[in-house]
């Protein structure tokens, strides 16, 4: 017990302390010494404390855990009036705040398809937006004048109106607005190489989850889908942007395009330049080729796509320790067995579906 | 001199082209391109985006056309608007 003290229960700080204490005549660590005194002391008593607690009692005193918050949909849909200057663009629609009294055509299909594609990714994916940290999604309609392309410039999804001959609005179609949304999660996963083969891969990948949107909104499944990309958009009923049953074949002898130039199969893959006015080597053209074997692979699953198809495809993607940036169609072949096996089963009909699925598009 | 504007990319990467007669001065050609061309970026991180480019003299320069001087601003809205689509 030391000496200054008559009770033990004044003496917090023990005798051989003290001395110490005494010994370095340092006011600063003998205050750093005191501070960790008191905490040790107060984390002996309470110890000692709730030791003898039983776990009912111990239950009413430790604070309740909250249960994970669950990710919510953040979204914007902002009007750029024709303008092309995102800055300029008017907030017309928030998911957590203003929305306008009037909300335009376009309003409502970028609000229908956003909320679809955040939707197939969380419940189906278990992703929380682009990012899987809950990005918001802004998308930009009305860009520009008679602007005939919807784009992904790295951060929000841009809309135009279309000429109102060839093309209607780019919103109208929810395969597009998955196409592009999903053209964020590539970015955020394997961010594969916009150029050749790798940059056919993101086109496709794309068109996967854009058709895969639709699919699940209007409730079809694989053998009753048409597998069309941009069926609305592309006037005539006859078109289509892309056909992914029968890539080549989404519009053939159109008036102003002419005939859908992609293959289906690797001997017919399109060596282009690698340019802009070369489509990168294709990317748009080539990707007929991955949109067949999906295709193909899902149509042999059966059901719906985004059960088995879908959630190989996905787990491809985000398996960015194995999934290159420059990866090629067959480095994309062998990897999607590979989580077909490891999802469904060695040799599981699941496996042998994504196999057949390549080795018809000559992968 | 006859000058083609094109722009290429997009969704479906339909490419675009209007064509028009100038009586520009080299001088006034070149003092343009100096301020609209633009370097091609493969590594952007765009998708499905649209670029522009001018052909002249079988030279094709990608350019920016937000960058368009005043005094050029109407050649190259007139070509914009007659764009028509080149078949695949």
């Amino acid at each position: 017990m030391c000496n200054q003290h008559f009770h033990p229960i004044q003496c917090i700080i023990p005798p051989y302390l003290s001395d110490k204490l005494t010994d370095n005549a340092s006011k600063t660590k003998a205050t750093k010494l005191l501070i960790n005194e008191l905490r040790n002391s107060r984390f002996r008593n309470d110890r000692s404390f709730f030791g003898k607690l039983n776990n009912q009692e111990r239950s009413f005193l430790m604070p309740s855990a909250k249960p994970p918050k669950k990710p919510t949909l953040k979204m914007q849909i902002l009007d750029l009036k024709h303008d092309t200057v995102l800055s300029n663009a008017k907030l017309v629609w928030d998911a957590n705040g203003k929305k306008a009294i009037k909300l335009d055509r376009d309003t409502k299909n970028a609000i229908a398809g956003g909320t679809a594609t955040w939707n197939l990714y969380y419940e189906i994916f278990g992703r929380n937006s682009i990012d899987n940290f809950g990005l918001m999604l802004r998308q930009y309609i009305h860009y520009d004048v008679k602007y005939d392309n919807a784009f992904w410039d790295g951060r929000r999804m841009i809309f135009g109106d279309g000429d109102g001959k060839i093309f209607g609005s780019f919103t109208a179609d929810l395969d597009i607005i998955g196409h592009e949304l999903t053209h964020g999660v590539t970015q955020y996963e394997a961010n594969l190489d916009y150029h050749n083969q790798s940059g056919a891969l993101n086109e496709s990948i794309s068109d996967v989850f854009g058709i895969m949107v639709k699919q699940r909104v209007l409730n079809i499944d694989v053998k009753k889908s048409n597998w069309l990309i941009g069926e609305k958009v592309m006037k005539g009923t006859k078109y289509a942007l892309r056909n992914m049953k029968k890539p080549g074949k989404a519009f053939v002898n159109h008036p102003d395009f002419g005939t859908d130039p992609q293959p289906a199969t690797m001997d017919k893959f399109k060596h282009l330049p690698d340019t802009e006015d070369g489509d990168w080597g294709g990317v748009h053209i080539n990707s007929g080729i991955p949109n067949f074997a999906f295709y193909v692979t899902a149509f042999n699953m059966g059901g719906f796509a985004w059960e088995k198809a879908g959630k190989i495809w996905y787990a491809a993607l985000t398996d960015t320790a194995n999934l290159k940036t420059d990866a090629s169609f067959t480095d994309f072949k062998h990897l999607t067995i590979t989580k077909a096996e490891q999802l469904f089963g060695g040799g599981s009909l699941e496996a042998k579906a994504v196999l057949d699925g390549w080795t018809a598009a000559k992968v | 001199m006859e000058i083609i504007l094109k722009r290429s990319g997009g969704i479906i990467s339909i490419r675009k082209e209007a064509v028009k007669k100038v009586d520009w001065s080299q001088e006034e050609l070149d003092e343009l391109l100096a301020v609209v061309k633009r370097e091609e970026e493969p590594q952007t991180r765009s998708r499905d985006a649209t670029g522009y480019s001018l052909e002249i003299n079988d030279k094709v320069i990608p350019i920016d056309l937000d960058k368009i001087p005043a005094k050029y601003k109407s050649v190259f809205e007139s070509l914009k608007s007659k764009l028509k689509p080149v078949k695949f």
